[in-house]
């Protein structure tokens, strides 16, 4: 670890983890879909996305560190965008 | 009484209201955020209506799309969202130099990102390719409208990234001047959380248009 983290906050060394997983997830994004066409891995490269937006969210957004009303208004906020996204999703999904 | 030795329970009141302002303007700004997320998502949900009806053109026009500057542009802004929360926690830990150099690595990239933007684009307009051209009337329904959503979607991306730039050429200033601390950090916190809100949209934006067959 760079240097330790202050009051429950991550520390240099949490923050370039996350971006070094980040990266890995992006290049095998990249690479697996270009290459797979059909079946029901089409949908990966959107399963690593939303990885990548958990990690974002979590620990780059500090939202893994935050208690109280803060964290309830940014949970509420990505809350209801999941759930247009998963609404939206389900409907696409049986057309 | 509070009079003007503002100290209560040994706790300074300036203290007190800095830390109530760094937590009203963080809920405010995830509000915030919340509406920017919602511009983008209603894109995504008429990108999704478009291809269930034209897949085929769809999954064409993409193969068409230049996937290596994608992921190129993804790492840079995936790098910049590190950078620049490396900025934030610096900011609260009053180590000036450190936030100073990470927003400015954060520009950077930004930049980077943009130039990056541009190459793609030109490319595209070098063939013809870009919305009221002939070359566009010329193509099918579907992958037209592919291309419309592209530029339209990726620049109001654009947007967002340059205005991020001008905020955190500010947060730089105001970091520099000392107006910008460790006890009165929400704006630069902010203006992180913002920049982050913009990784996570072309992080979408990258799947939906370059990856998803």
């Amino acid at each position: 670890m760079v240097e330790k983290q202050i009051a429950g906050k991550p520390g240099y060394g949490t923050y370039l983890l996350v971006w070094a997983a980040l990266v890995v997830f992006t290049i095998a994004a990249a690479t697996s879909g270009r290459f797979i066409t059909e079946g029901r891995l089409d949908s990966l490269p959107l399963v690593i996305a939303f990885v990548k937006t958990c990690l974002v969210a979590a620990i780059f957004m500090n939202l893994k560190y935050e208690r109280g009303i803060v964290r309830a208004s940014a949970l509420f906020a990505l809350g209801i965008i999941l759930i247009l996204g998963l609404l939206t999703f389900s409907d696409y999904g049986y057309r | 009484m509070i009079t003007g030795g503002s100290r209560i329970n040994g706790m300074r009141m300036d203290g007190i209201e800095a830390a109530r302002e760094n937590l009203t303007a963080k809920i405010g700004m995830w509000l915030f955020i919340l509406t920017e997320l919602f511009l983008f998502v209603v894109l995504f949900i008429v990108f999704l209506s478009y291809r269930s009806l034209y897949g085929e053109e769809f999954h064409r026009a993409s193969m068409g799309l230049n996937g290596a500057l994608a992921t190129a542009n993804t790492l840079i802004l995936l790098t910049s969202s590190f950078s620049v929360a490396v900025s934030v926690a610096a900011v609260k830990r009053d180590n000036r130099g450190l936030a100073v150099a990470a927003v400015g690595a954060t520009i950077g990239l930004a930049l980077l990102f943009l130039v990056n933007k541009y190459m793609e684009w030109s490319e595209k307009i070098a063939h013809g390719i870009f919305p009221g051209s002939d070359g566009m009337a010329g193509l099918d329904d579907g992958t037209r409208i592919f291309y419309n959503l592209y530029y339209v979607m990726t620049g109001l991306h654009a947007v967002h990234v340059i205005a991020g730039i001008v905020l955190l050429a500010v947060m730089a200033v105001l970091i520099l001047k000392g107006r910008v601390c460790g006890a009165k950090h929400a704006a630069h916190e902010n203006t992180g959380l913002y920049w982050h809100m913009v990784d996570i949209v072309w992080i979408y934006l990258f799947s939906f248009f370059y990856l998803v067959s």
